[in-house]
């Protein structure tokens, strides 16, 4: 009879892990489940705030594109009312186009700059991809040859803009493009293309490395303004005097 | 009765427990708890019906337990859901001792009466 109070004491123990097993997995897996949900919850926030913003950032573009018809209508009307103002409102049209903001059309060259189709030997890929340096150097080329108004693939080259490797593409203007590179410039076509195809010139380096550089002459290339803000938050202008035309 | 109340202390003793099991031991666990339930109505049933031997249920016990985690284990590292096995024989092996113990304890009154006549007895003797 005392096996029989033994095995009585073992189905019990049993028991005992059994129930303890039971609420411990329950805890767990309730707090997993707590956790899943609050993630989820996370990512619908994220989701909310990432689409609010670009709400948000169509609509401040509507606006900017409004407001600077306001101004052309305000120029418009300054233009109309006298001499002085007509020679404020032409020196302002002159800086525009050499600060990018105006859409340009002119002849020039057209760079289409694609990715090495040489076989890769290094191993590296890095070695046969466009990058911005190479970028850079045509631009530089051309700006040097004269040209006076530059784009990469549609993107205007103004005074501020940077050219900068972002993983596989590059930045322009703090927007992402990608090969083929596409680079306009207007100015004395001949000068321009001779400036480029010379003998250990820009495209005769770039295509050791088997990245293709195809430079083609045009009588009429067009090259679209800049169509962000630019914003001078940092900088101002030294001379009082040049502060009041600036006003205006 | 026993059982019972072994039961609720343990079910006490898991949420007091101060720490949670990560949740890569969860399967072990779930394929653990499995065969400890299967183990305890096993227990049960073999008792109502008087054949139970220690060694047999001891056995029984962690054998299969430690069947189920090894499957476990085995099934994470081969990518099948081998655990899935012992739970379907456990499943099933639950359904077979609660059908045992419910037959036997709905039988002829009789039967029941020696059983309770058994357990006074014993106790008597072991308060002697």
């Amino acid at each position: 009879m005392k096996m029989r109070k033994r095995g009585e004491l073992a189905v019990v123990v049993v028991c005992a892990v059994v129930g303890f097993l039971l609420t411990a997995q329950l805890r767990t897996v309730r707090q997993t489940a707590a956790t899943d949900d609050t993630s989820a919850a996370r990512l619908e926030t994220l989701q909310k705030l990432y689409n609010e913003s670009l709400d948000k950032n169509e609509g401040l573009e509507q606006q900017l594109t409004q407001l600077q018809n306001e101004l052309a209508a305000y120029r418009e009307q300054a233009g109309s009312a006298g001499s002085a103002e007509e020679a404020l409102k032409n020196e302002i049209e002159a800086l525009e186009v050499s600060a990018g903001l105006t859409d340009l059309e002119g002849p020039g060259v057209t760079v289409v700059m694609t990715d090495s189709t040489a076989v890769n030997v290094t191993g590296d890929e890095a070695d046969y991809i466009i990058h911005d340096s190479d970028i850079m150097s045509v631009i530089n080329e051309l700006r040097s040859a004269g040209a006076e108004a530059i784009s990469l693939n549609g993107e205007r080259i103004m005074a501020t803009s940077e050219i900068r490797c972002t993983g596989a593409v590059v930045t322009v203007n703090g927007r992402r493009h990608a090969a083929p590179y596409v680079i306009m410039a207007i100015g004395d076509s001949a000068t321009l293309y001779n400036a480029l195809t010379m003998r250990n010139g820009v495209v005769d380096v770039l295509g050791q490395w088997g990245i293709t550089v195809k430079v083609t002459a045009n009588d009429q290339l067009f090259l679209p303004k800049y169509d962000g803000a630019i914003d001078f938050r940092y900088a101002h202008t030294a001379l009082p005097e040049q502060e009041v035309e600036g006003g205006e | 009765m026993l059982e019972l109340i072994g039961l609720l202390v343990g079910m006490a003793a898991g949420l007091l427990f101060p720490w949670s099991i990560p949740s890569q031991w969860s399967l072990y666990v779930a394929a653990g708890l499995l065969a400890a339930l299967d183990s305890a109505l096993g227990g049960f049933r073999s008792r109502l019906k008087g054949e139970f031997k220690l060694e047999i249920f001891l056995s029984g016990t962690l054998g299969n337990a430690g069947i189920a985690a090894f499957l476990t284990w085995l099934g994470q590292r081969l990518g099948l859901p081998l655990y899935l096995a012992a739970v379907v024989v456990f499943g099933t092996r639950m359904f077979q001792n609660f059908a045992e113990i419910r037959r036997e304890l709905l039988t002829s009154k009789p039967k029941r009466d020696k059983i309770e006549q058994d357990v006074v007895l014993g106790q008597d003797k072991d308060t002697k």
